[in-house]
């Protein structure tokens, strides 16, 4: 042979086994047309399954009829959507049925074939055998599965077992709270103080479980908004400084300069963090002292990095114990707990906030020679109007006015709530159920429902829902709920019912406080200055919090409120359903930013009313004309 | 909660701005992108909306397993995002699960439909005495199954090899995620609110101008269900198209724009 021969030869031999590879390599190989029907099929396939060439490939018999009924929903809905929006699909699991009616789990790849002008011509595809793995894969699943719900049960536990204990120690501190107040000997005094700051102690430890749970559950949620950090961190230190237990423990709080005064974050974790820290810090220094350091380290346009840091002159930690020391439930050593207490569970807190942080803690310790704990976080700048001066301390003054509609089950939450009532000399009904509570708003009228959420006969979100139903003004009563959840936030729960506000469960008095005055429209301004109520949350919203701008929209908006309050007066008193109707629409957008449903449902009336030819009634009327002066007075008044 | 709710459902708006709104909704397995090939043989004379349901595609909408464990939860999702973009008039165009969505949307929002359009609808996946919905309990114990099996995530090893793309590994990587990927957990309970769903005693109700389109071979919802759907309908007309399968938006898309077109016009 000469040289072009042997090539020739060369290939015709590779193709023959090509052809021969094809046909027996340990894979199922198969071509279709591209609506699925079977054109060519190997014989390893033909082997598995138990058919013939020509069983398989008869013009008619597709790929999907070889899959199990419930495999070819999934084929129908997720394999072939795939194979045409990206042309080709890999190892999608399905049974396939044998011959013999046995199954044969295959992992499938495709592929579609197109000509130049992108006109499909056949799909070509891979079956790999898969019984071993799948057998392997199912069994992992089992162990996943079975990981997960033990997991999720635990912090299930937790979470309920917190909630249990929250209630009564909500009480507690309650009741300790109050004691303080009534006339005590020193002893008492000192008795007071201790089981003020044990029950503070057990609530900050239940907090911390809380959290732990949550970020178990996958629920912990982190909020952004203005807060003082520098107040915050004063505010954590005193808290160790006044209840520290080793007066030898010098602490020391050092703030840079550059730190401004209104950052956008979440205060309450970053609250949780710094105690943690510093309650740690304490506890294994026995004199010294505990530096908490907050360093600009740079800035970007309105973005501080500030690195937080508390570092001791306690017992340090061995370097072999560092890795464990994340771990909840985990301590350094078994030692550390005989001699020590703790839960363990603070450092494993810190870590999941900081997770969410997307940073990290770090730290450095030298055994006898103290640590340094420290993290850094990202916080945008704030506009310093936006953040609300922590209230000064001291009594809080009588409030004197008002009328609260108490709905609580729960005699000790109840007890409590009404005995500050009686001090704020605020007028009070105590119901003990929803169905109570939708009752006694319809008899007596109320500036605001205090509502537990778990009662029995009726729940508080049902009670919610309820009164929101009735008619007129009683529909739009503000009602502030309990909360047991360590949120932040109004829950979607809570939302959907149309529940204002809530107060945690235990409630802080000065918490309470400020819901009360500012719901309760009193003859006297409220003394305090409150958080920032987050009126309007629809407009501040749509403005993304910019100040600027939605100041100047408010400002339109009150104009628009006004004017055409003016010109709706006399429209409905005169009978003018077109002029009402234009108004109306006008009013539209402007209504739902402000999440008047109320005052667009009796705008709505009003107008069938006059479409029909009834004149409106006055109370009506000046109910509506009312409303708008109230939005453009609220708008007025709002800091935005 | 305007902005909430456009972005929670990864509300696109598109085509002409002050046409008549065409909703798309996708059916259950892929997300909005399924209806490319489609939307922009309408985009000059329809204002085109297209969202994810949640869990699928861009979708952010966090997820409630007992709001999503029937159809109404994903059928309130369809209301809030007509009441949201204030949408009248409105056309609804919904694969598969999506028409009986659609039915639900309908019934509680009758005002703002104009017209349905149900490709491959429905009311019913699972035989029962008198009807044929084409599959037992069995089925859809094995679908599940199915879904959890291919979410498990294999190795990719084999992958770059039959797809001759071993120089593009991450071409492969996004590939084998990106268009159906859904989490397992409300994969799961989309797909047994849909196939555990009976919406039968819906359609009587339903008095809004529908089409139904029907394919040939279609394993999921065959000619039987889909003519007993558009008999159902108190005004409804079906159309049969050549195409075979499931979805015939990606694999005849030509024919059901004509088909969509012909019932508009």
């Amino acid at each position: 042979m000469n040289g072009a021969e042997l090539q020739q030869a060369t290939r015709s031999g590779i193709e023959a086994e090509a052809q021969q590879f094809f046909e027996t390599a340990p894979c199922g190989y198969l071509f279709t047309d591209p609506e699925g029907r079977l054109l060519r099929v190997n014989s390893t396939l033909l082997e598995w399954l138990g058919y013939t060439h020509p069983e398989l490939v008869d013009g008619q018999r597709r790929l999907s009829d070889l899959i199990s009924r419930g495999g070819r929903i999934y084929y129908d809905t997720h394999f072939t959507p795939l194979l045409h929006y990206q042309g080709q699909v890999s190892e999608i699991n399905f049974n396939l049925l044998r011959k013999a009616g046995s199954r044969l789990p295959v992992l499938v790849s495709a592929k579609r074939h197109l000509d130049e002008q992108g006109v499909p011509l056949f799909h070509s595809v891979v079956l790999a055998h898969f019984a071993q793995r799948k057998e392997y894969e199912t069994e992992l699943l089992r162990a996943k599965k079975q990981a997960e719900s033990s997991e999720r049960a635990k912090s299930y536990f937790l979470s309920t077992i917190s909630h249990e204990v929250l209630t009564p120690l909500n009480a507690i501190i309650g009741m300790a709270d109050l004691l303080q107040d009534t006339s005590l000997n020193p002893t008492q005094q000192r008795l007071q103080q201790v089981l003020s700051r044990s029950a503070q102690h057990l609530l900050s430890l239940f907090q911390n479980v809380l959290l732990v749970a949550k970020s178990g559950l996958g629920q912990l949620e982190v909020s952004n908004r203005p807060f003082d950090l520098r107040q915050l961190a004063s505010t954590v230190t005193d808290s160790f400084r006044y209840g520290s237990r080793s007066p030898d423990v010098n602490l020391q709080l050092s703030i840079d300069s550059e730190l401004p005064t209104a950052l956008i974050g979440d205060p309450t974790l970053i609250t949780q963090l710094l105690s943690n820290l510093v309650g740690n810090a304490i506890k294994f220094t026995d004199r010294g002292e505990v530096r908490i350091t907050l360093e600009v380290i740079d800035r970007q346009g309105t973005d501080y990095r500030i690195e937080f840091s508390v570092a001791d002159s306690g017992i340090g930690i061995p370097t072999h114990q560092l890795a464990k020391l994340f771990q909840p439930f985990t301590q350094a050593s078994q030692d550390i707990h005989t001699r020590y207490g703790g839960s363990g569970l603070g450092l494993a807190i810190c870590q999941s906030i900081l997770e969410r942080f997307d940073t990290q803690m770090r730290v450095e310790s030298t055994e006898g020679n103290g640590s340094c704990f420290s993290f850094v976080l990202v916080l945008p700048q704030a506009d310093p109007q936006t953040v609300s001066p922590i209230s000064p301390p001291g009594e809080l003054p009588p409030i004197g006015g008002g009328r609260v509609l108490l709905a609580e089950d729960n005699e000790t939450n109840a007890y409590l709530t009404l005995r500050y009532l009686r001090r704020w000399e605020v007028a009070y009904d105590h119901v003990r159920d929803g169905e109570q509570a939708v009752a006694a708003v319809q008899r007596q009228s109320y500036d605001l429902v205090l509502m537990d959420l778990q009662m029995p006969v009726m729940d508080g979100y049902t009670a919610a829902r309820a009164i929101r139903q009735l008619p007129g003004e009683v529909g739009r009563l503000p009602i502030v709920a309990f909360s047991a959840s360590a949120s932040t936030e109004l829950s979607e729960r809570m939302r959907e019912v149309k529940i204002d506000d809530f107060v945690l469960k235990p409630f802080r008095p000065r918490h309470l406080y400020a819901k009360l005055t500012h719901y309760i429209a009193s003859q006297s301004p409220p003394v305090l200055p409150t958080s920032p109520p987050a009126t309007f949350p629809l407009i501040r919203e749509v403005f993304e919090d910019e100040v600027d701008a939605v100041q100047g929209f408010s400002d339109v908006l009150q104009r628009e409120l006004r004017q055409i309050a003016a010109e709706l007066d006399p429209a409905l008193a005169q009978g003018d359903a077109d002029r009402a109707g234009d108004l109306k629409h006008k009013l539209k957008t402007s209504l739902r930013l402000l999440d008047a449903d109320q005052l667009t449902a009796n705008l709505t009336q009003a107008v069938q009313q006059l479409r029909s030819g009834t004149p409106v009634a006055p109370s009506l009327r000046q109910s509506i004309i009312d409303e708008l002066h109230r939005y453009a007075g609220e708008l007025e008044r709002t800091r935005w | 909660m305007v902005a909430n709710v456009l972005a929670a459902h990864n509300v696109r708006v598109r085509g002409k701005a002050d046409g008549q709104p065409l909703v798309f909704a996708h059916g259950f397995g892929c997300d909005q992108r399924m209806w490319r090939l489609i939307t922009p043989a309408f985009a000059d004379a329809y204002r085109i909306v297209l969202f994810d349901y949640v869990g699928a595609g861009g979708a952010r909408r966090p997820f409630d397993p007992k709001r999503y464990a029937e159809l109404s939860g994903y059928a309130d999702d369809v209301v809030a995002i007509l009441r949201a973009l204030d949408l009248q008039d409105v056309i609804y165009v919904g694969h598969s699960v999506s028409a009986m969505i659609g039915v639900l949307a309908a019934k509680r929002a009758p005002e703002r439909f104009a017209r349905t359009i149900m490709i491959g609808p429905s009311p019913r996946y699972i035989d029962d005495e008198g009807y044929v919905g084409g599959f037992t309990s069995e089925d859809i114990e094995e679908l599940l199954e199915n879904m959890e099996a291919n979410y498990l995530g294999w190795s990719g090893a084999i992958t770059p090899v039959i797809m001759g793309n071993p120089d593009r590994p991450q071409l492969t990587e996004e590939l084998n995620n990106s268009f159906c990927r859904m989490d397992p957990k409300i994969a799961s309970t989309f797909a047994q609110a849909t196939f555990e769903a009976d919406n039968r005693a819906d359609l009587p109700h339903h008095h809004i101008p529908t089409l139904v389109i029907q394919c040939q071979e279609d394993a999921i919802a065959g000619p039987e269900v889909g003519e007993y759907t558009a008999r159902t309908l108190p005004n409804a007309k079906i159309v049969y198209l050549e195409a075979t399968g499931h979805c015939p938006h990606l694999s005849a898309p030509e024919d059901t724009i004509r088909a969509i077109q012909s019932f508009l016009t």
